[in-house]
């Protein structure tokens, strides 16, 4: 006869059955805090950095807390109800006189902004847990000539075989940049910094020379509309919009640059908006919103590398999926933002700003307004609320 | 160890008050833990389970001859006439049934799930306890898990100040 080991205690009394229950818990980020709140040994339970893994890992995709706006200084605007609605406050960076930030784009719960003044340098930032960690940038890329255009945060570990927001407390980590020549635009930079070697790497330069961009004098006093980064295999995505539009695309493998035409319609009206975004089977693809109608383009590979081309997939009609009414037909929709990890995209409309999930044609209103911040790009950032100060020790125990 | 028909190989499962289960070992290695027993060579005629009553043993049982996935020559007929998402379907709603219990008996399930390592049924009875607290208030979860609230009103305080958000 074979005998099993002896059995624990009942579950609500043994801190492992305990544990696995919670695990259960909504990915929501209320749901810790207030379980905290049940009792100290929950409060323990909940903070143990064992059971946070597990908590990330058992809900895989962490949920959309809000948005950053890319214009100015970074403000965070929520995206979820209450309990669930983290007020703006709560992840705001604290300023100092005469800081100036530019939002450059968020990853597994971690956000990247450089800061341009007085003296340039990047910022890693954990909103959840408030940490952050400064890095200078290369100074061939912030001078008279140049100016930085956009970048990106990344894993070491690459998207797969960890549970998002383990990378960020321990992992190592890359931070690539882009930037440009002032005012002319004549030539793009990139470089990308490992955190492994403390280093930036070579920086790498190509002419910016597109057919569909010619040099103007927009280029003089504006800032071209870079959309938010799209991770794609090991090559990094950007749409870019002044005068003209196109994709630059970062190998990050082969350290090469390069510009990919859009569709030939995809910039042929200046009520026309387009976005990189991951197609439906994970390859690179491109939302071309022309009045209410998105059209779903993707890049498909030919024989040849250089033989790719643009296929058109869905069409979706925003009016009729999203409830505009009279109001919201006004003005055409515009894309203001992406979520990569959770596959969203935010619409602006006149009469509010939604988020759509295109795949499953579902879609959430976020705002009712439609006017305010016109010209902000939002990157949406989803992180699990797994830290904070209620995890800390309370001092005044008796 | 015992065969039963078409020479599927059958294992005893004992009960600390004295029942036995024949299951096929398919059923029975639902269970993690059995199944490393029998992998290892650890089980003899029959598998003593010492905490975990006949009543939920049962209950174990049915819910892993359900489980087991429906392959091989007994099973061939069903996964071929049935669609995989009409099978996963109709699973669910054979798991919401089940689960019906009252609070004392998914406790021995959570229990026996974790002790023999049945990782579904450990995601349905946990999920289910979660999802059956997680609407209520803080007071009300305290009452139904039998949990006593032992921070001071000030400790009390500074975490909802800290989260405030949280508890609108």
């Amino acid at each position: 006869m074979s005998r099993l080991r002896r059995s624990p205690a009942p579950p609500m009394d043994d801190d492992d059955l305990l544990g696995e229950i919670l695990l259960r818990l909504p990915p929501q980020p209320s749901a810790l805090p207030r379980a905290s709140l049940v009792c100290k040994r929950w409060r323990r339970l909940v903070a143990d950095p064992a059971f946070l893994r597990r908590f990330r890992a058992h809900h895989r995709r962490p949920p959309v807390l809000g948005f950053f706006s890319t214009l100015g200084n970074p403000t965070f605007t929520p995206a979820l109800d209450p309990p669930d609605r983290i007020p703006s406050a709560r992840f705001s960076l604290r300023l100092e006189e005469g800081d100036h930030f530019q939002f450059l784009g968020c990853r597994h719960g971690r956000a990247l902004a450089v800061n341009t003044h007085p003296r340039p340098f990047l910022l890693l930032w954990d909103p959840v847990t408030g940490d952050q960690t400064r890095l200078a940038v290369p100074p061939e890329l912030y001078g008279d000539g140049t100016v930085i255009l956009t970048g990106a945060l990344l894993c070491s570990a690459g998207d797969q075989g960890h549970a998002h927001g383990d990378c960020r407390r321990s992992g190592h980590f890359q931070v690539a940049l882009i930037a440009t020549v002032k005012r002319s635009h004549s030539h793009l930079f990139a470089t990308v910094y490992s955190s492994a070697t403390s280093e930036w790497g070579e920086i790498i330069s190509m002419p910016f020379i597109h057919s569909r961009i010619k040099p103007s004098t927009a280029m003089k006093y504006f800032q071209p509309v870079l959309t938010p980064t799209i991770l794609i295999g090991n090559s990094l995505y950007w749409s870019y919009v002044l005068g003209g539009a196109c994709i630059i695309e970062f190998d990050l493998d082969t350290q090469r640059l390069a510009l990919i035409e859009p569709p030939p319609d995809a910039y042929a009206h200046d009520d026309t908006v387009f976005a990189v975004m991951p197609a439906e089977d994970g390859g690179l693809g491109l939302i071309v919103v022309s009045g209410f109608r998105a059209q779903l383009w993707k890049w498909e590979a030919g024989v040849r590398h250089d033989d790719a081309t643009w296929v058109l997939g869905r069409i979706v009609e925003l009016d009729k999926l999203l409830p505009l009414g009279a109001a919201g037909k006004r003005k055409p929709v515009a894309l203001v933002g992406f979520d990569e990890e959770n596959n969203v995209t935010l619409v602006r409309t006149s009469c509010g700003i939604f988020m759509v999930h295109l795949q499953s044609m579902t879609f959430k209103r976020l705002c009712n307004s439609g006017s305010a911040r016109d010209i902000h790009i939002y990157n949406a950032f989803s992180s699990f609320y797994d830290a904070g100060t209620c995890f800390e020790p309370l001092t005044f125990y008796r | 160890m015992a065969t039963r028909e078409a020479g599927k190989k059958m294992i005893m499962l004992k009960s600390p008050d004295g029942m036995e289960f024949e299951v096929e070992e398919a059923v029975a290695m639902e269970s993690q833990t059995i199944r490393k027993m029998i992998e290892d060579d650890c089980a003899d005629t029959a598998i003593l389970i010492p905490n975990i009553n006949s009543k939920i043993l049962s209950r174990v049982i049915e819910y892993c001859n359900k489980h087991v996935p429906t392959t091989g020559a007994t099973g061939a007929a069903a996964s071929d006439t049935v669609a995989p998402a009409a099978l996963a379907e109709d699973l669910k709603i054979w798991d919401a049934e089940f689960i019906k219990v009252n609070r004392a008996t998914r406790f021995d399930l959570i229990q026996a799930a974790s002790y023999l390592n049945i990782k579904g049924l450990l995601d349905l009875t946990s999920q289910t306890t979660i999802d059956t607290i997680s609407d209520n208030s803080l007071e009300e979860i305290r009452s139904f898990l039998s949990t006593k609230n032992d921070y001071l009103p000030e400790e009390e305080q500074t975490i909802r100040r800290e989260n405030q958000w949280a508890f609108q």
